[in-house]
């Protein structure tokens, strides 16, 4: 019990004196995170969008595909990242593994079946005459595919939430193909682990409440948003 | 009304799902500037027929829909026809945003100027006397403002063709009775054709140049009002039309 | 025309991945190294202190991948790292044999302890010879951690185990963590049990554990660390001069002093003793 207090007066010491290393990590925790958590958005809600509206043989597979890809877990996709990232693998003349780059496509991979799956399930629950409706208002595909997004606006931001939370607390991955590298690819989730095998507790602990605070202020923004659009 | 000429026209419409026949229609002709209603039973293939009509179904293997004149799909291209006619259904369907924009959407789709997009707008909305609602989110109006919404939503289009799947439906009965006369205010002055679907006969027999009778996807009889109530072609009229009079 | 602009919506989604995997890739072009080095070197700070040294001096940028001496080497073997730093000198001897390896260069050494709780229910303290103690253990069912991740330290443990003709794996008082060296002392030190652990990373941690070294000073129990440069004539992609570079910064006089004093200040003793230069054969005498 003691060790947790001190860990909590810990984290207060290390972010309010600005100690830089505990900044850094936690900025660069938020960009790889961020920056993966939009690429999923990217991919995740133009491809969800799609699987919802088209009819295609073998939906129903796809769709499954899709919902066990939400609880991919990270050491897997760490795993089958580094070996594609590897310098003699597949992608190896890219020469980005054990850099950010590498977390944030480790990252991505992990956000999107996320964000694919929420973005189905919340097209997929706008009512079915309303696709109709918008092409009846004279509107093209693409137009129809963006009101539609625009529609399911609120379970988005339950994607957005959903995408950023999972990336930013997962560490299997993120060790795997960054290698917690000091100043580097080293983020909260990667230097807690380090942290507590060497012993630093209080750190350990430190760094584990400035994630956890960092989550709940990314949480409580967006549902702040997502309050104030919806219709009272 | 045999001087009107034809604005729409289909042929061969047919839709069969296993041994189940949802719609067979071999020829139907919608004049311009007509109130054509649809009545029959729920199931009965009125909301097939429409969504056909108004080209948001797959075209049958056989069957063409001229506009016109031009077939829609060759000579006249999908796009273009969509954006002459459109449809509003037995639900008001409003985008979650505020009853102006609602009104705007149709028009943004069809890539009017933002410049003239107000003033089509606050028409249509002082048309349908909800101009004061223009700011209210759309989620927040009761049921007849939302349906109000939702036409003036289709009329600010300037269809050639409106067609109204049950727009009225499920309302109480004073709702639905100033909608109607919103409607007798509306369309005379716009000369716009309205393909009108309902199971609610004597409501809108007082807008109707013809009434088409329909039952297990086919048009049994297609008449001026008059004659269908004086002379039902079979006895499903006529038991159509007593039941929905008393 | 609705194909043509669902496909430029997809392409424009490929070419901003793209840009970014390119703005992402050109700064990693600039020259760095792998170093694939075991836990304890991570863990007990070493590198902290004298990576950024390196990398000032030379201008490359060292990625620091702390695995098990295992996993070091097996990196090494497919060419994915440039340069290693490992404590497990049969598997170097071989890895180095196999022609995976040049250059194979002792840098520093520090020992091996087996630590255990403070009543020490298997009565170890003090027996000089660790196959015996390990035997006690043994006899007695106490419960031993094992890494079990095929690192320095697990090999060097399975070595004494052979020595004193026991195959501990199936037994259930012996445990295996398949985790780095300080987690798996914290394990030890929860479970009230007994571990092999190399002496710089139970320094740095003994103010958490609730350990003591039981026995020491045991010439098998010698760890001794190696730096291997990955050979390139196999692996065309390896950056065979920055492998160097960093080998070389290891055996010079700088570093060598800078290990000498490591962790006097911290812990009163140094964690590892600087060998560049000497002969395996000579240390712990």
């Amino acid at each position: 019990m003691d060790l947790i207090i001190e860990g909590i007066v810990k984290a207060f010491l290390l972010f309010f004196s600005l100690d830089s290393e505990v900044i850094g990590i936690t900025l660069f925790s938020l960009k790889v995170s961020g920056i993966a958590t939009l690429i999923s958005l990217f991919i995740g809600i133009s491809l969800g969008t799609a699987v919802a509206l088209i009819r295609f043989p073998g939906k129903k597979i796809v769709v499954s595909l899709i919902n066990t890809g939400m609880g991919l877990p990270p050491v897997v996709v760490g795993l089958f990242v580094t070996i594609f990232l590897w310098r003699n693998g597949p992608f190896g003349f890219l020469e980005i593994l054990y850099t950010p780059s590498a977390m944030i496509i480790a990252q991505a991979i992990i956000a999107t079946p996320i964000v694919m799956g929420i973005t189905l399930a919340s097209v997929q629950q706008l009512p079915g005459k309303l696709r109709l409706q918008i092409i009846a208002l004279g509107a093209t595909r693409l137009q129809m595919v963006w009101t539609l997004i625009k529609e399911a606006k609120l379970p988005l931001l339950a994607a957005v939430m959903a995408g950023f939370g999972g990336v930013i607390s997962e560490v299997g991955a993120s060790i795997m193909v960054g290698g917690n590298i000091k100043g580097y690819t080293r983020v909260l989730t990667t230097a807690t682990v380090m942290e507590t095998s060497k012993g630093n507790f209080d750190i350990a602990i430190a760094l584990s409440i400035i994630l956890l605070v960092m989550a709940f202020l990314v949480n409580l923004i967006l549902t702040f948003v997502q309050q104030r659009k919806r219709p009272s | 009304m045999n001087n009107f000429t034809s604005i729409l026209e289909g042929r061969n419409l047919k839709i069969q799902i296993g041994n189940t026949v949802i719609l067979d229609v071999p020829e139907i002709r919608i004049q311009a500037g007509e109130f054509l209603s649809v009545i029959g039973h729920n199931g009965a293939g009125k909301t097939t027929l429409l969504k056909m009509l108004c080209c948001l179904m797959k075209k049958p293997k056989e069957g063409e829909i001229l506009f016109k004149d031009r077939t829609i799909g060759s000579e006249c291209s999908l796009m273009e026809y969509r954006r002459k006619v459109t449809m509003v259904f037995q639900e008001p369907l409003l985008f979650d945003t505020t009853v102006y924009n609602n009104v705007a959407s149709g028009l943004k789709f069809h890539g009017i100027e933002h410049s003239d997009i107000n003033a089509i707008v606050m028409e249509n909305l002082e048309r349908f006397g909800i101009s004061h609602l223009k700011g209210r989110s759309a989620w927040t109006l009761s049921s007849g403002e939302a349906r109000k919404t939702s036409l003036a939503r289709a009329l600010a289009l300037k269809p050639e063709i409106l067609f109204l799947d049950e727009p009225f439906a499920s309302l109480d009965p004073l709702a639905k009775d100033i909608l109607y006369s919103d409607l007798e205010r509306v369309l005379p002055k716009s000369g716009l054709t309205v393909v009108f679907a309902t199971h609610d006969y004597g409501d809108v027999l007082r807008l109707s140049h013809r009434v088409a009778v329909m039952e297990n996807g086919k048009i049994i009889q297609i008449e001026d009002p008059d004659t269908v109530l004086k002379h039902p072609a079979n006895s499903f009229v006529s038991s159509f039309y007593r039941l929905n009079r008393t | 025309m609705k194909r043509f602009k669902d496909i430029s919506i997809v392409l424009s989604i490929l070419l901003f991945v793209s840009c970014l995997y390119f703005v992402t890739s050109v700064s990693a072009q600039q020259k760095h190294i792998i170093l694939a080095t075991t836990t304890s070197t991570q863990d007990s700070g070493l590198l902290d202190v004298l990576i950024p040294i390196f990398e000032k001096k030379t201008g490359y940028f060292v990625k620091t991948i702390a695995v098990g001496s295992g996993q070091a080497m097996a990196i090494g073997q497919k060419g994915e790292a440039d340069v290693l730093l490992v404590h497990s000198p049969d598997a170097e001897i071989k890895f180095v044999s196999q022609g995976y390896g040049i250059n194979r260069r002792l840098i520093m050494h520090n020992d091996f302890i087996i630590v255990g709780p403070e009543k020490d229910p298997a009565g170890i303290k003090g027996i000089k010879s660790s196959v015996d103690s390990f035997k006690k253990i043994a006899k007695l069912n106490s419960l031993f951690i094992s890494r079990g991740d095929n690192s320095g330290t697990h090999v060097k443990e399975n070595v004494i185990w052979k020595e004193s003709g026991i195959d501990p794996t199936k037994e259930k008082w012996y445990q295996q963590t398949g985790l780095g060296m300080g987690q798996t002392l914290n394990i030890a030190s929860e479970k009230k049990a007994y571990t092999l652990a190399d002496r710089g990373t139970y320094l740095a941690l003994k103010k958490r554990l609730a350990l003591g070294i039981l026995v020491e000073g045991d010439s098998i129990l010698l760890n001794i660390y190696h730096v291997i440069e990955v050979n390139p004539a196999r692996w065309t992609k390896v950056n065979s001069a920055g492998g160097k570079a960093f080998a070389d910064f290891m055996v010079s006089k700088e570093t060598q002093e800078i290990i000498k004093t490591f962790g006097v200040d911290k812990f009163g003793s140094p964690l590892f003793f600087p060998d560049a230069g000497k002969k395996v054969e000579d240390l712990g005498k």
